[in-house]
């Protein structure tokens, strides 16, 4: 990741993601002319093209691979893929059975999910304080937004690109096609707006809300809240929308963020949500599952020896 | 509060969400203020403003 060296001018053996702070403008300014944006968008699209591939990364959590929490923070000066080797040993993919094949494509997937990490890290900072930048990501929103919820870090990507310019914070109530369209009356300019419109990436987050997991859900209010306000300063287009989507919405409201009752002692009490009560009875099965194989396994290994 | 005890994932969700209404109700809007206030009121917010296990970094 001698990019990440490269842009913030480090010069020590692990970068420690937490506490980039500005990357060098000229060197941002020289990656976008070399075309690097484009690049790696490019890439993050091959890696997961489809929602299905995109998916299968679900597969990682089940199998223990890729844990549930702050994932990157750190990144040392060996490529990723003398990680990657050092870490799982790859099998023979051609001659190997069925669950050789099986857990090589888990060990690939997370090697794929660890390549997407450290492209949005990299984006993160060449976009970082550079206008120009930002917009020329802002470009490829549709794959990040594709991407986000997977904990690859693409909603943190899209905040960072989005939080320190105006320009874009206004852009996020309306659909990136909405502009381009020309010649047309008052009334279809207004429905095309209308229409459009449902499909701006806060309407699109605000639909993500209702089957977000835990983390991708603060990853949203996190990116509710940064659309609301820029340098100190209400966006009212953005307050607005959020405020008739979310807030408004009885229904959308319900199922998306934490019930408050103000007591009349003024005690705030809040109701936990169900998908965390929803862990515990699954765990249970597995943990009788886990030991009623344990069992039968003993029991025929006690068989043979008899 | 009645589960912040070890709930650090509710409490982070939870200052979030103030978060986010504080952000709606920034710059004066008092459509959203307006909304905000009926399930949270003030005098709710100013008694727990002190409250330490109501921050991140304690539960």
């Amino acid at each position: 990741m001698s990019l990440l060296h490269f842009l913030h001018d480090e010069n020590s053996d692990s970068i420690n993601l937490n506490l980039l702070n500005h990357a060098i403008y000229s060197r941002q300014k020289i990656l976008k002319e070399q075309g690097f944006i484009k690049r790696f968008v490019d890439i993050l699209d091959a890696c997961f093209p489809t929602v299905e591939s995109l998916r299968r990364l679900r597969i990682l959590e089940e199998s223990g691979i890729k844990k549930r929490g702050p994932k990157l923070f750190k990144v040392g000066r060996r490529t990723l893929w003398q990680d990657f080797q050092a870490k799982y040993e790859i099998e023979n993919i051609r001659g190997g059975k069925n669950i050789s094949k099986q857990r090589n494509q888990v060990k690939i997937l997370a090697y794929l999910s660890q390549i997407c990490s450290l492209i949005f890290e990299v984006l993160k900072s060449i976009a970082r304080d550079n206008h120009q930048n930002e917009e020329e990501c802002f470009n490829y929103i549709e794959i990040f937004k594709k991407q986000s919820g997977y904990e690859l870090g693409a909603t943190a990507c899209i905040i960072s690109i989005i939080e320190k310019n105006e320009k874009l914070l206004l852009n996020l109530c309306k659909h990136s096609e909405a502009d381009k369209q020309e010649n047309l009356s008052l009334t279809e300019e207004i429905k095309m707006f209308e229409m459009l419109q449902e499909d701006s990436t806060i309407h699109h987050f605000v639909r993500e809300f209702k089957s977000a997991s835990p983390s991708y859900h603060r990853d949203i209010l996190k990116f509710l809240s940064a659309a609301c306000k820029f340098e100190d300063q209400g966006i009212t287009v953005n307050q607005t929308l959020i405020h008739s989507l979310v807030i408004q919405d009885q229904v959308v409201r319900n199922n998306t963020l934490l019930k408050i009752h103000c007591g009349p002692d003024n005690k705030i009490t809040i109701e936990v949500p169900e998908f965390n009560q929803a862990v515990r009875p699954y765990s249970i099965i597995r943990i009788v599952l886990f030991i009623l194989v344990i069992t039968r396994k003993k029991r025929y290994s006690a068989c043979k020896r008899q | 509060m009645t589960f912040y005890d070890g709930h650090h994932g509710q409490i982070e969700t939870l200052t979030e969400q103030f978060e986010l209404f504080s952000n709606l109700c920034l710059g004066r809007n008092y459509i959203c203020r307006k909304s905000i206030n009926e399930s949270l009121s003030m005098s709710a917010l100013m008694t727990n403003i002190w409250n330490p296990q109501l921050s991140k970094g304690n539960a």
